[in-house]
């Protein structure tokens, strides 16, 4: 299986598929989609998932899992989605540190889970269930959030203490990083410092829109600012090679403007990984 | 349950209000921003409803839909964790809460199946197909039929005919044949008779045409069957040209 490690991926959405496969202008090493939109899916969208699948490694970043909800986890959507990750060789499936149903009634977006100890020791039980049915660790990214809910604990000590007790991976998100530090005034870079950077397995990067004077909403319907790019670059030298993903969900740009993007990206990661691959050899 | 009993009620009142729009958590959250998850969340659900329902979204003015849309998501509990797959809990939610009688709309169920089901054979997951050749006998060769469809019996003629022109006098009995193109993937749509949906339905039970029109002849008391088991054979022939009849068993 093709290394991606130290590569840069994108989401692969329905909306550039056709004009994705005929063309050859944006050209990543990887691919990521999120498995609740192709799980069970046949006809037109199977065949080009099919076909992108078979030339591009892919990773799984879910929505639906739900682990920081109150509910029961959903035994079929686990037992269709480890078939998933098998037939498609999937080398990552990472899930949001969010919850996404409640009560019985799935809401299809994530809301923010209560920073709280009893919050913490239940999400570890479920991803260590979720890992041991699987068979193969999960990343649990930070999500960015709008308003914190009924906290008693800071989000790193909330994240570290999650990903540690679990012994999961981390999906370290640096645009939500940002979002955040912005909406709950904190210092990036310390926070980042703080998070368990040997767990870090996948970096996602996306663009932001702020609405309000005091507010930005993660909406990956923009292009990636330049202090999240000095984000990255900082967060790179801290960390080992990962897998890099570029996320846009919708307002898309030219190929050639993603793709420079992704260049980008690639070079902050050559830069930083390369050398320390070699000093390493 | 690890999770404490305050914890889980905050989860639960913040989801309802994201369903719902009536916030009860006070001091628990940021008063300025919380409505963003309510928009959120609102809007993936509108979004995906509009797209599964153009003609519908179409036809309702605003505040209907807007009404419908937000009574189905505050009272109905999604239980797909596929976004795409919640057109048809809404669909079946308009049937069991009655809303054509509540809208004054008899055409309304009919017109959310046929949008719904249009969307459903796009993508419901991959039929094997059997195998056939190419050639055969039409009387008396079973003929192989693409597995990818569905035959949907409505009231109204939602297929023909705009909303907005669909009268209760337009009232009867009207079959549609939807089934996706093989090659393509496209949804494909045929008005078809009585006599013709009757006939695709014992084609899947393997019978050849010659004793589909045996068999329907004690229900259609043909004048001539000669002729129309020829009719009928002229309609398969044709839905060979249309990608629907695939061949005749091997």
């Amino acid at each position: 299986m093709k290394s991606i490690q130290g590569k840069t991926g994108i989401g692969f959405r329905k909306d550039f598929a056709e004009e994705f496969l005929n063309e050859n202008i944006l050209q990543p090493n990887f691919i990521e989609v999120a498995p609740e939109n192709w799980i069970d899916m046949g006809g037109y969208w199977k065949k080009i998932f099919d076909k992108v699948t078979e030339q591009y490694p892919l990773t799984c970043h879910g929505l639906s899992l739900s682990i920081g909800s109150p509910d029961e986890l959903d035994w079929d959507f686990l037992k269709k989605l480890k078939v998933f990750l098998k037939q498609y060789k999937v080398q990552i499936y990472s899930e949001h540190l969010s919850y996404a149903k409640c009560d019985n009634a799935h809401l299809y977006d994530l809301l923010p889970i209560p920073f709280r100890e009893d919050a913490v020791k239940h999400i570890v039980e479920r991803i260590k269930t979720v890992q041991d049915y699987l068979e193969q660790k999960i990343a649990i990214e930070n999500v960015s959030y709008y308003t914190a809910v009924a906290a008693e604990m800071d989000e790193p000590t909330f994240i570290l203490n999650i990903v540690n007790e679990s012994d999961c991976h981390l999906l370290l998100d640096v645009n939500n990083v940002y979002v955040n530090a912005f909406n709950h005034k904190y210092d990036a870079k310390e926070f980042i410092k703080k998070l368990p950077l040997d767990k870090v397995a996948y970096i996602h990067m996306a663009g932001h829109l702020q609405v309000e004077e005091d507010l930005i909403i993660d909406t990956h319907g923009e292009n990636i600012i330049d202090p999240v790019f000095d984000l990255f670059d900082y967060t790179t030298c801290l960390i080992k090679p990962v897998p890099v993903l570029l996320e846009r969900d919708f307002n898309f740009p030219e190929f050639n403007e993603l793709q420079g993007e992704l260049n980008r990206l690639q070079n902050i990661c050559n830069n930083v990984w390369i050398p320390q691959h070699a000093a390493t050899n | 349950m690890l999770l404490q009993t305050n914890t889980k009620n905050i989860q639960s009142k913040l989801a309802d209000y994201c369903r719902t729009g009536e916030l009860t958590l006070t001091t628990e959250v940021n008063q300025k921003h919380v409505h963003h998850y309510r928009r959120l969340v609102y809007n993936i659900i509108d979004d995906m409803l509009q797209s599964a329902f153009p003609i519908f979204y179409e036809f309702a003015d605003t505040e209907m839909w807007d009404e419908i849309v937000n009574t189905f998501f505050s009272t109905h509990a999604c239980q797909t964790p596929h976004v795409w797959k919640v057109p048809g809990e809404f669909y079946q939610y308009a049937c069991d809460k009655n809303l054509k009688e509540k809208y004054n709309l008899p055409f309304l169920e009919d017109l959310l199946l046929f949008e719904w089901i249009e969307l459903d054979i796009h993508t419901m997951k991959d039929e094997e197909f059997p195998k056939f050749k190419t050639y055969g006998n039409w009387n008396d060769d079973v003929l192989v039929i693409n597995p990818e469809y569905r035959i949907l019996s409505v009231k109204y003629p939602v297929h023909t005919t705009a909303p907005i022109n669909i009268k209760k006098e337009n009232e009867g009995q009207y079959f549609i044949l939807m089934y996706r193109e093989p090659k393509k993937g496209s949804v494909q749509f045929l008005d078809i008779s009585i006599l013709y949906a009757l006939t695709i339905e014992k084609m899947e039970e393997e019978k050849s045409i010659a004793e589909i029109t045996e068999e329907l002849q004690a229900i259609f008391s043909f004048e001539d069957k000669a002729f129309a088991q020829e009719h009928i054979i002229n309609f398969c022939k044709d839905l060979q040209q249309k990608d629907f009849i695939l061949g005749f068993k091997k």
